[in-house]
């Protein structure tokens, strides 16, 4: 089982995915089809569900599911065409877990090796930009357009460079606990030798 | 068949306890050994001093003896000893490095595991030890080429990688591999999951079934 308590995880799985279904459902129709008039849904009508449901539904042979329109034939030849310059966090933010996932009920063979590529093209480019250390508007703009799983590997190799350049500059890591303690030492140092020569006088 | 992982199992957000930090490194590289010529005898048993993880010594004035690098620095801040430099850090050795590095843009060259680390405590705190300020920025210099050839070096290689394949980086520093650790990790664990996914397709089209357990 996936990780259960993975909140990104959770959140890929709300993508809307179409579903078609084999056997009529009753009283869902107004929840999965926001402008339907009648409260149950028949037996072969399309809905966008999340991926969630459609993949459970599909499991127990009670619906049908589809990808998703990122991997159609028209938006495959976009990508393939030019991978890295494709904004994927604004369209598909989840673009290849949900990918992965729709690949275990349909009939598509291409559809990982395609996944494979983007990521390939992707990964140079993520690659140059993540581990350089100057920050700048190019990292910006690619920082958009990662799709959120690129986006925590990216940000895994900026911040342990980042790291690295911070340490070597020998700067530390500022954190509020590491402040106050340097304070309060040298004040509680000055009370008490100031108490200390009144004490031995008064004594 | 079993519900496929999601990818953000193994890009885990690690980013704010990373696995090593540098400062983790440079406690680290504080126990490799450096020569030093202490001007004091030390006033116990045979002039040795045992620490935990050591004995060592014997500290008597004008005679070298080789000591972890935590306890050179203690002493030098203390005025009690004076650091040689570490053999590869002297100009000719560095230059013949650091030529090396350019010549051959496949391999890494042999370098010392904490280079890195060495090189930014000993210039924090010993500048002396290297001769004049001239000297010093001179050294100062090529160990910082030494740091930008090599990474260039990794950033290329790391870009042709393409797939779930092993990768050969020979004579990484701690500090290099450091940096690379999560994104490398991270990028090769998603190959993985995308390429399995495949292998399991590839599967089912020759078992010839695609059974749906009643569990999800």
């Amino acid at each position: 089982m996936t990780d259960y308590w993975n909140l990104d995880a959770a959140l890929a799985e709300e993508t809307t995915v179409p579903l078609r279904f084999k056997f009529g459902v009753a009283g869902v129709a107004r929840v999965l089809e926001p402008g339907s008039t009648a409260n149950d849904i028949s037996a072969g009508t399309k809905v966008e569900a999340p991926l969630w449901l459609s993949a459970a539904l599909s499991r127990r042979g009670m619906a049908s599911m589809s990808a998703p329109e990122m991997y159609s034939e028209r938006y495959r030849r976009k990508i393939n065409a030019g991978a890295e310059c494709m904004n994927l966090k604004g369209r598909a933010p989840y673009f290849y877990d949900v990918g992965n996932k729709c690949n275990e009920f349909m009939q598509d063979l291409t559809l990982s090796a395609f996944l494979s590529r983007t990521y390939a093209t992707r990964y140079r480019e993520l690659v140059s930009k993540g581990l350089s250390t100057v920050s700048g508007e190019d990292m910006l703009e690619l920082q958009s357009k990662l799709s959120l799983e690129e986006l925590s590997v990216f940000e895994a190799g900026r911040s342990s460079v980042a790291r690295a350049e911070m340490w070597s500059r020998g700067a530390r890591l500022r954190t509020a606990a590491a402040a106050a303690p340097s304070r309060k030492r040298a004040s509680a140092r000055g009370d008490a030798e100031g108490r200390e020569p009144r004490q031995r006088v008064e004594g | 068949m079993a519900p496929t992982a999601s990818l953000f199992e193994y890009v885990a957000s690690k980013l704010d306890e990373p696995p090593l930090t540098p400062e983790e490194l440079e406690f680290m590289a504080e126990h490799e050994k450096v020569t030093i010529v202490p001007n004091f005898t030390l006033n116990l048993p045979n002039s040795m001093l045992t620490c935990i993880e050591g004995t060592y010594g014997p500290f008597r004035p004008n005679i070298p003896v080789e000591v972890p690098m935590y306890l050179a620095l203690a002493l030098n801040r203390r005025n009690k000893c004076r650091i040689q430099p570490p053999a590869w850090m002297a100009r000719e050795k560095l230059k013949a490095v650091l030529d090396e590095e350019r010549t051959i843009p496949q391999y890494f060259q042999p370098v010392p595991q904490y280079y890195v680390e060495t090189a930014k405590m000993l210039f924090a705190e010993a500048r002396a030890i290297f001769g004049t300020n001239a000297e010093v920025n001179e050294i100062m210099d090529l160990v910082e080429e030494l740091k930008k050839v090599r990474n260039s070096k990794i950033l290329d290689g790391l870009r042709k990688v393409s797939g779930p394949i092993t990768v050969k980086l020979n004579n990484l520093s701690a500090s290099e591999s450091n940096k690379i650790r999560l994104l490398f990790e991270n990028s090769l664990n998603m190959w993985h999951q995308l390429a399995k996914n495949n292998k399991e397709w590839q599967e089912i089209q020759m078992t010839g079934t695609m059974d749906t357990p009643a569990t999800l």
